[in-house]
């Protein structure tokens, strides 16, 4: 027993280094995972003088930013990825081959907060170089444990369209989804500024969960309890697992000449 | 054969998609370090098995096993290597650390040494995958299909889009590995290959398996020689003799597979002394293939 644990954990490691040497080899998935929140911190959060429109904005900008990297690493790098090695029979020659097939999405998800913690790490760098953020170390601590955990159910989402879609249009329906998703959830447009009826459709969206949650560092969430976040956020992540599984047996099924 | 010398053990299976019978009722028994090639027009029922073999299908009815167990089990992939017709591999993981990552899947791995020599990868072990040609990639797959040292190795097309040279270098390198008691799965389209590689062949058609037999019985099975020759005479009488087994016709061009070629030879020298064009080579695995398979019969 302890062999096959300290195996298991032996197979994780390497598929993992793996991963993260792939994705930092690759210079279009770097630019693309960390340039977009750091763009998006850079314009919005130190450019723009947001006044009173937004409630200490450079504090909400370091953490939306932050909390963009995490939810772009979950559906592109995680989803979208496990869609093309899918679809170019990659993950079938790791299926015959020993590795459990449970270490092969750890491994990527594991990739993906470790990206996600990279993010956060270089807009809080970006912010203290320009001495704009109030941020003490705890806080900084907090924010990056709590991007690098978010980004599970964004993996778990880019997962479940990564076997929904067929391969080659993985990518174009996390684009899809990916935009609406950030509008919706308050992260690019703060929340109190939606319209009632969108804000009534927020609510229902993880991401909205994942900002509020993360606002709460800064102290201008809703109000609403952590807890209750957390727990939607379960339910969505063992949700999209189910039909991840359940399409997953369903890919099996098709194998054939 | 008992549970120990065989490898896989396969019963009445029976595979459907739909209304497409992709295998059935196919039975057969795959001893330990025998060499079995798999030979079939597209769609013949091979990838199929092969599937069934490495647990990615379950049977619709009939039993398979493999080393006595369910095929996918866990310690039956640890015995196996498979190299499959597959795009995608990372193209930015260089070779060794694509090898180190296999070797940490088995329990007892290939050295990383070892694996080199064997595949004939030396000199490329800080080249990305990317960056390697045709050739070196379907090497650096084998490398990953042996690397832990499986008593069942499957390939599927191991040498299709390889140039003469570097198909000739992966044959010599899957002989080396199979010379001891690991067992060879292999499908192809390249009848050579099959030769080269092959102690049993299994040719299916149809989902059904139309041929089992060494590749010296299935060139026995249309004739051991063929005879081609240039001539006016009705070799139509010479046709009824026992050990001439299939004549084809052309123009005056006349071919004839024969098991006693002398005899042939002497018979058409009777029949038409003038006879032009006298050629005699043995019998090809082609030859027996298409007889078995002619063209005409594929849609």
């Amino acid at each position: 027993m302890y062999t096959r644990v300290l195996g298991f954990f032996r197979i994780l490691l390497y598929e993992t280094y793996s991963e993260l040497l792939k994705c930092l080899r690759t210079p279009a998935f770097v630019s693309a995972i960390i340039g977009f929140p750091v763009i998006i911190y850079i314009f919005c959060g130190l450019a723009i003088e947001w006044g009173e429109t937004i409630e200490n904005s450079h504090q909400f900008w370091l953490v939306a930013a932050s909390l963009i990297g995490a939810i772009g690493t979950g559906m592109f790098g995680f989803g979208v990825y496990v869609a093309n090695e899918r679809g170019q029979g990659w993950l079938r020659i790791k299926r015959v081959s020993p590795m459990p097939i449970l270490v092969y999405f750890l491994a990527k998800a594991a990739m993906a907060v470790t990206f996600s913690a990279l993010v956060t790490g270089i807009i809080l760098l970006i912010g203290l170089l320009a001495d704009s953020i109030e941020f003490t170390l705890t806080q900084s601590i907090l924010l990056l444990v709590l991007t690098a955990l978010s980004t599970i159910p964004y993996c778990m989402i880019g997962l479940l369209c990564g076997f929904v879609a067929s391969p080659n249009s993985a990518h174009a329906v996390v684009n899809i989804l990916y935009l609406p998703l950030l509008f919706l959830g308050g992260i690019i447009i703060p929340f109190d500024v939606l319209p009632s009826y969108v804000q009534s459709i927020a609510i229902c969206t993880p991401v909205f969960h994942s900002t509020q949650l993360a606002l709460k560092l800064i102290d201008t969430s809703l109000g609403f309890s952590a807890l209750l976040h957390v727990l939607v956020l379960s339910v969505f992540s063992i949700t999209c697992i189910a039909l991840t599984l359940f399409f997953y047996r369903g890919d099996k099924k098709h194998i054939r000449e | 054969m008992t549970i120990d010398t065989v490898t896989i053990d396969a019963r009445q299976l029976q595979k459907s998609f739909g209304n497409l019978v992709a295998l059935n009722d196919c039975t057969l028994q795959i001893s330990r370090g025998s060499r079995c090639v798999l030979l079939g027009p597209n769609g013949a029922g091979k990838s199929t098995f092969f599937n069934l073999v490495l647990g990615m299908l379950k049977p619709n009815s009939g039993t398979i096993s493999v080393f006595g167990k369910t095929p996918g089990h866990i310690s039956v992939r640890r015995r196996t290597g498979a190299m499959l017709q597959v795009s995608g591999v990372p193209s930015s993981l260089t070779v060794s650390e694509h090898l180190q990552l296999f070797r940490a899947y088995y329990p007892k791995p290939v050295s990383l040494s070892n694996l080199i020599t064997t595949a004939g990868l030396e000199g490329l072990e800080r080249r990305p995958f990317g960056s390697l040609s045709a050739g070196q990639q379907q090497r650096l797959n084998f490398a990953l299909a042996i690397c832990g040292n499986p008593e069942l190795l499957v390939l599927d097309e191991p040498s299709s889009m390889l140039d003469i040279q570097v198909r000739t270098r992966l044959w010599d390198e899957i002989k080396k590995f199979a010379l001891n008691e690991q067992t060879l799965l292999l499908a192809t389209h390249n009848l050579i290959e099959a030769e080269q590689l092959g102690d049993r062949i299994l040719i299916f058609h149809q989902g059904r398996i139309i041929a089992d037999a060494s590749p010296t019985q299935l060139r026995t099975m249309v004739g051991a020689t063929e005879i081609s020759v240039r001539t006016t005479a009705n070799v139509a009488e010479l046709a009824k003799n026992p050990w001439v087994k299939r004549v084809e016709h052309t123009k005056e061009h006349v071919r004839l597979y024969v098991v006693d070629a002398e005899r042939t030879v002497w018979q058409l020298m009777q029949l038409d002394p003038e006879l032009k064009d006298l050629q005699v080579q043995p019998a090809t695995l082609q030859d027996a293939y298409l007889h078995l398979i002619p063209p005409e019969t594929i849609q």
